[in-house]
């Protein structure tokens, strides 16, 4: 790692990919000094990858090496990524009982289908946007939005009135 | 912050920071990331930079359940001072802290969702137009910064917090009354008090953060609320209010007000 500068913190940083490097290996962190977790938060924070970041070393079963004062900020992230991921399922199911009751089925992509899914990593799912597809068919067949969706494959898919549980 | 007239902040685009100052040749902008958030003349750069501060507080700082207010404390409770700007709670603080009263926060109240403890952040009180005359009248001895004149609050002047406040940084309080301070110039001074659920709702009214922390949200503030009794105090005097808060230490928490009061 550089040489750090208490004065000029940003300008001693040269370019590192650290995240990447700690995202293919959460381990790394276990005996990172000051410098090395200055350039570590910068870098999540920018990519908005904090929460991620803290759950990722949580999963690997290195949390108890972050330092107090690191994790206070993970404590942080972790709120508003869990605040996210409430809006997104309140969202979802607010839709779903709209579209259920029309009887169309509801394709759910990106975060909001990671979310419902039950992905480990909740700020995985609150990065991205919700967005949900109704998917309108007739006699013909497929049309408008969901014959763009002919070749892909939904990662979630809802057609029954029954949406996984909301988080109290 | 600024250096030199024209020198940048050394915070080249792309690194993270929350907020970055920069110095122009003119002035300054507050950035985030590489967008500037506001560009603000150099004569106000110092309350831009304290404001700066408190957004970084009130953007980052989810550990905490985020209140609008003053926290003062005495014998091991804190009063919380809600309100929006220009409610006076910063003069009330300021009087408060004549009192001896000890300074935990003169703008952002930090409560830990864990512990119910309100933490102490002591900062300059920042004064307002007619409030900077009228402490550095009642409390003489109390050191003063410069006056900034035309600020987007007006008349700006920072007291110094007192030197007990910061070196007790580290020792949280327990809540005990919640205050809703209101100043009007013909109002009629007085403690009145509120309902536990009326005070929740004001406090709730105040906080920045309650929607993101959610259900801890709802249960921290209802235990502090459980704790904590609640007063409206429309005020005239300032002196007059500080006396009627300086009141309330004396008295027990439980037996202030009873659940039902009207």
């Amino acid at each position: 790692l550089p040489r750090f500068n208490p004065r000029q913190p940003f300008l001693s940083m040269p370019p590192d990919d650290l995240l990447l490097r700690v995202f293919a290996d959460p381990a790394l962190i276990v005996g990172l000094g000051v410098e090395g977790w200055e350039l570590l938060l910068v870098q999540a924070r920018r990519t908005n990858l904090t929460a991620r970041l803290s759950y990722w070393i949580e999963c690997a079963g290195v949390l108890g090496d972050v330092p107090d004062r690191i994790g206070m900020q993970f404590a942080a992230v972790r709120v508003v990524a869990a605040s996210r991921r409430r809006a997104i399922e309140w969202e979802v199911n607010r839709l779903h009982r709209v579209l259920t009751a029309a009887g169309y089925p509801m394709l759910l992509l990106k975060g909001a289908a990671y979310a419902a899914g039950g992905c480990r990593w909740p700020a995985v799912a609150a990065r991205w946007a919700s967005t949900s597809w109704c998917p309108v068919t007739n006699s013909k067949g497929p049309k408008g939005i969901s014959s763009r969706m002919a070749g892909s494959r939904p990662s979630s898919t809802f057609t029954t009135g029954v949406l996984p549980k909301m988080e109290p | 912050v600024p250096r030199k007239r024209g020198q940048r902040f050394p915070h080249p685009s792309g690194s993270g920071s929350p907020l970055e100052a920069v110095a122009r040749g003119n002035g300054q902008a507050l950035r985030r990331g590489g967008e500037p958030v506001r560009d603000v003349p150099r004569r106000i750069a110092l309350p831009w930079a304290e404001w700066g501060f408190d957004w970084c507080i009130y953007t980052y700082a989810h550990q905490f359940l985020i209140f609008h207010s003053a926290v003062v404390e005495k014998g091991g409770r804190a009063a919380v001072l809600a309100g929006p700007s220009g409610s006076g709670k910063s003069t009330l603080c300021a009087a408060l802290l004549g009192r001896g009263w000890r300074l935990l926060s003169d703008e952002v109240g930090l409560l830990d969702p864990k512990r119910g403890l309100l933490l102490p952040i002591p900062r300059p009180v920042a004064l307002k137009d007619a409030s900077i005359g009228l402490i550095g009248r009642l409390l003489p001895h109390t050191r003063l910064g410069r006056v900034f004149a035309a600020t987007r609050k007006g008349r700006i002047a920072h007291m110094r917090p007192p030197t007990d406040a910061v070196e007790r940084q580290a020792e949280p309080a327990k809540p005990a009354w919640v205050v809703f301070p209101t100043h009007a110039n013909n109002a009629n001074t007085e403690l009145a008090p509120l309902r536990k659920a009326a005070g929740f709702v004001r406090l709730e009214a105040n906080c920045y953060n309650y929607a993101a922390l959610g259900c801890n949200a709802f249960e921290a503030l209802g235990k502090m609320i459980g704790t904590a009794s609640c007063f409206a105090l429309p005020f005239a005097d300032v002196e007059a209010a500080a006396e009627l808060v300086e009141g309330l230490a004396e008295v027990q928490p439980a037996a202030a007000v009873p659940l039902d009061a009207a």
